[in-house]
């Protein structure tokens, strides 16, 4: 039927008001009801074998089938069975044969007549005064998981994987009341010491006994990047069980887990996504990894949903690893920035934490704070340390060596008007007490994150004099201050730009949602204790003695360019992509 | 004199047809006129013309769905001094076209849960029903002076996303509305339909301030 018929057999049904329009001529308002489940089509999952009877029956050869919406006008008689899929079937004249609607409704109308079952899936039976059915009756609301293949016939629609599954590949399977996952993906980073490492393994979680929830992971990490040194395995391995019980909210979760990993020495300054990209791209690696293999038991509770505090006890064996030579897009010549000696040894951590979070949105919030804290105290008796100048840290003992540690992040997110906001941070680390801290616990700022008018770890504690190609981070504390105040630009374009071009660009630069970004930042790396160029234990340092930058920056949603310069001391002007806010 | 009159007229009547057909849209964010306990008012969005603006009509017609996202703010205000906000909803409206049956279907999305669908057979009906008053029923419980505002952003999908559209429509239960995903998967998509140099456009609007007032 040529689209001009179409338009004239619509507009003769809407003359006489038989159109398959669903406007209602009582709607003067739309009222949103954000608080209310209301009248919605449910999500729940159909049963499988209702799914498999309406294929069946739409795609019978004997079937009349229809797309999309089909009115039967009043004298008109159909005879058979009849399947319509994504419309709605309005009914004025007469259906001897049974009638199924996928993902839409059925209106008999007055003086419409269906002799016969009705089957409706993703909608409803409708039938108006004056109008007639005689038959069975079954609708489910929920909308049928299918779509139409181009020869017309209709299929089954396998869900959809979300982004990031795209480099995944995973199958459950349901075994008595314990369901099974097998993995294959990639551990979501690439560093100079793995590489891109391959994470694979099932996971089994049962609901039960009781209100009880178990989960057991078993993870292999294969490390694709060969260490020519011999001294890191190409295999990881991560076993975990995990128990979450204590009523409907499950507010008490313990478990624990075997693992030889590679970690960060620290989750600054820039995140695991970031971090990743730059060593994949510009073969910069913003991270310092060490191997640990042991193993940990933790205790946690949540008092409420935004409030998890916990504890834990771990053993492990901490190792250096050395830089493998992993391929990066640019500067694939250039050689990797060698990974830092830690002191080596077994250790035993009793650690610490709690975690509020009530912010409106973890990835781009508003409103609400986050306070995360964590404290540990670690000994070893056989620990193997690197040998440091005097000017950083004293001979540590290689029997009962102790120390303790306290890192903490204090965010504020709040709203000025309607077009302002500020965000402001507080956030420190470092030794707490004990004997001087280990290489791999040791802090320092400068770089992307928290200092951004500063080269990638300028305040690392070095000595002058002191050289270190890895550019350890050496000192014991570290405070750091962060204000930032985000406002929409007000540049709108007032008139339609008629060039397609230049319409095209204003849309790539994002101008329309693009967020000016007004920063300062302060913060003090220091060693603590007793002797020159060192700050004592029980002091901070004034604010005057602080290194400080102030920038400014477009964050256009994701993206962000920004430009700092630090004003406390002299630093040529820096400029810092980032894929994420900055906190 | 009559004859350039006529002329005038003529030419101000087709001017102003010429420009009827092609309308900028725009939003508007308004008080029910129901007052509620206290003097509490709740907020009415109006769009209007967003069939009649020629991009968002061009993308339709294009096979590509329109989505309105709507984000409302309430906020105390402390007149001159900095003002507190009280709370943020958002829903999404999507507007999608039949190309072979010129049927329209307006979807929407309240809270990531889907509304029932609404055709529309003739254009003139979903004009009629885009541009019925929207009345989101919250209003503040406490005393103070307040007001909204309104964020709404208007995008065609890409391809890809209709074809999402379309499964979320078909029923794949999986599909998240609006924006899945990270911050960069996120940003990467918008870059994406700016590059495929798809229209895009924010329209914000502010209510009238009203009072609430305080236990008697």
């Amino acid at each position: 039927m040529g689209r001009r018929r179409m338009v004239g057999l619509f507009a003769a049904l809407a003359w006489f008001g038989l159109a398959p329009t669903m406007a209602r001529a009582q709607d003067s308002v739309v009222v949103i009801r954000p608080d209310q489940v209301g009248d919605t089509l449910s999500q729940a999952n159909l049963p499988v074998d209702v799914i498999r009877r309406i294929i069946a029956i739409y795609n019978d050869s004997t079937t009349t089938r229809i797309a999309g919406s089909f009115a039967l006008p009043a004298g008109a008689h159909l005879e058979g069975r009849v399947a319509v899929y994504r419309g709605t079937l309005r009914v004025y004249g007469r259906i001897d044969g049974a009638v199924t609607v996928i993902n839409g409704d059925v209106v008999v109308g007055a003086g419409g007549m269906i002799r016969g079952p009705v089957l409706v899936v993703g909608g409803r039976v409708d039938v108006r005064r004056g109008g007639g059915l005689d038959g069975e009756q079954t609708a489910y609301d929920p909308l049928a998981p299918v779509f139409r293949l181009p020869n017309g016939m209709l299929a089954f629609r396998e869900r959809r994987k979300a982004l990031s599954d795209l480099a995944a590949a995973r199958t459950s399977f349901q075994t008595g009341s314990i369901n099974t996952t097998l993995s294959l993906e990639t551990g979501r980073t690439f560093n100079r010491v793995e590489g891109l490492p391959i994470v694979f393994g099932p996971t089994f979680a049962t609901q039960g006994p009781g209100t009880v929830d178990a989960r057991l992971d078993v993870r292999g990490i294969f490390r694709p990047t060969t260490d020519r040194t011999k001294l890191r395995d190409d295999v990881g391995l991560v076993i975990g069980a995990d128990f979450r019980g204590a009523g409907k909210r499950r507010w008490l979760n313990f478990g624990g887990r075997a693992y030889r990993q590679i970690l960060p020495f620290e989750e600054q300054p820039l995140s695991k996504g970031e971090a990743g990209w730059s060593a994949f791209l510009l073969q910069r690696d913003y991270r310092d990894h060490f191997e640990t293999r042991g193993a940990e038991g933790f205790l946690a509770f949540e008092p409420t949903r935004r409030f998890h505090l916990g504890v834990s006890y771990r053993r492990d064996l901490e190792r250096s690893v050395p830089t493998s030579d992993p391929i990066s897009v640019f500067r694939n010549q250039d050689a990797w920035r060698p990974n830092p000696l830690i002191d080596d040894g077994h250790y035993r951590t009793v650690k610490l934490w709690l975690d509020f979070d009530n912010r409106n949105d973890p990835i781009r919030p508003s409103t609400g704070w986050l306070i995360r804290a964590d404290v540990e105290q670690s000994r070893s008796d056989d620990v193997s340390p690197v040998s440091l100048p005097a000017a950083i840290r004293a001979p540590i003992p290689t029997a009962n060596y102790r120390f303790s540690k306290l890192r903490f992040d204090i965010r504020r997110y709040a709203r000025v008007d309607p077009s302002i906001r500020v965000n402001l941070r507080f956030t420190g680390a470092g030794w707490l007490g004990g004997d001087p801290l280990p290489i791999q616990r040791r802090v320092s700022l400068g770089g992307p994150d928290i200092l951004p008018g500063y080269g990638f770890r300028d305040l690392n504690c070095a000595p002058s004099g002191f050289v270190d190609p890895a550019e350890a981070s050496l000192c014991d504390r570290t405070l750091a201050a962060q204000v930032e105040v985000r406002t929409r630009l007000p540049i709108t374009i007032p008139f339609r730009i008629r060039n397609a071009d230049i319409a095209a660009l204003q849309q790539i630069l994002g101008i329309e949602r693009a967020e000016l970004v007004l920063m300062g930042n302060a913060g003090k790396a220091w060693l603590s204790g007793e002797g020159p160029g060192r700050v004592p234990n029980g002091r901070i340092p004034k604010f005057g003695e602080w290194d400080a930058d102030i920038g400014v920056g477009l964050d256009t949603g994701g993206l962000g360019v920004y430009a700092a310069k630090s004003v406390a001391v002299s630093r040529p002007l820096r400029f810092v992509l980032r894929l994420q806010r900055r906190f | 004199m009559r004859r350039p009159l006529l002329a005038l007229a003529l030419g101000l009547g087709l001017a102003s047809t010429g420009s009827a057909q092609s309308r900028p849209v725009t939003a508007a964010l308004a008080l029910d006129s129901a007052v509620q306990l206290k003097g509490a008012r709740k907020p009415v969005v109006l769009l209007r013309d967003l069939l009649n603006d020629e991009r968002w009509d061009q993308a339709l017609d294009n096979s590509l769905p329109l989505v309105v996202a709507y984000t409302l703010q309430t906020w105390r205000s402390r007149d001159g001094w900095i003002d507190e906000w009280v709370g943020e909803t958002g829903w999404q409206t999507i507007v999608t076209k039949e190309p072979l049956e010129e049927e329209y279907t307006v979807t929407l999305v309240v809270g990531n849960r889907l509304q029932r669908p609404r055709r529309f057979a003739v254009r003139d009906s979903a004009v009629q029903y885009l541009s019925l008053p929207q009345r989101i029923e919250l209003y503040p419980q406490r005393p103070g002076r307040f007001y909204y505002t309104l964020t709404a952003r208007i995008t065609a999908l890409s391809d890809r996303d209709m074809d999402q559209l379309e499964r979320f429509l078909a029923g794949d239960p999986d599909l998240d509305i609006p924006e899945p995903g990270t911050a960069v998967g996120r940003g990467v998509r918008r870059f994406l339909l700016r590059i495929a140099g798809l229209p895009s456009q924010v329209l914000e609007a502010r209510s009238p301030k009203f009072i609430v007032q305080p236990d008697e």
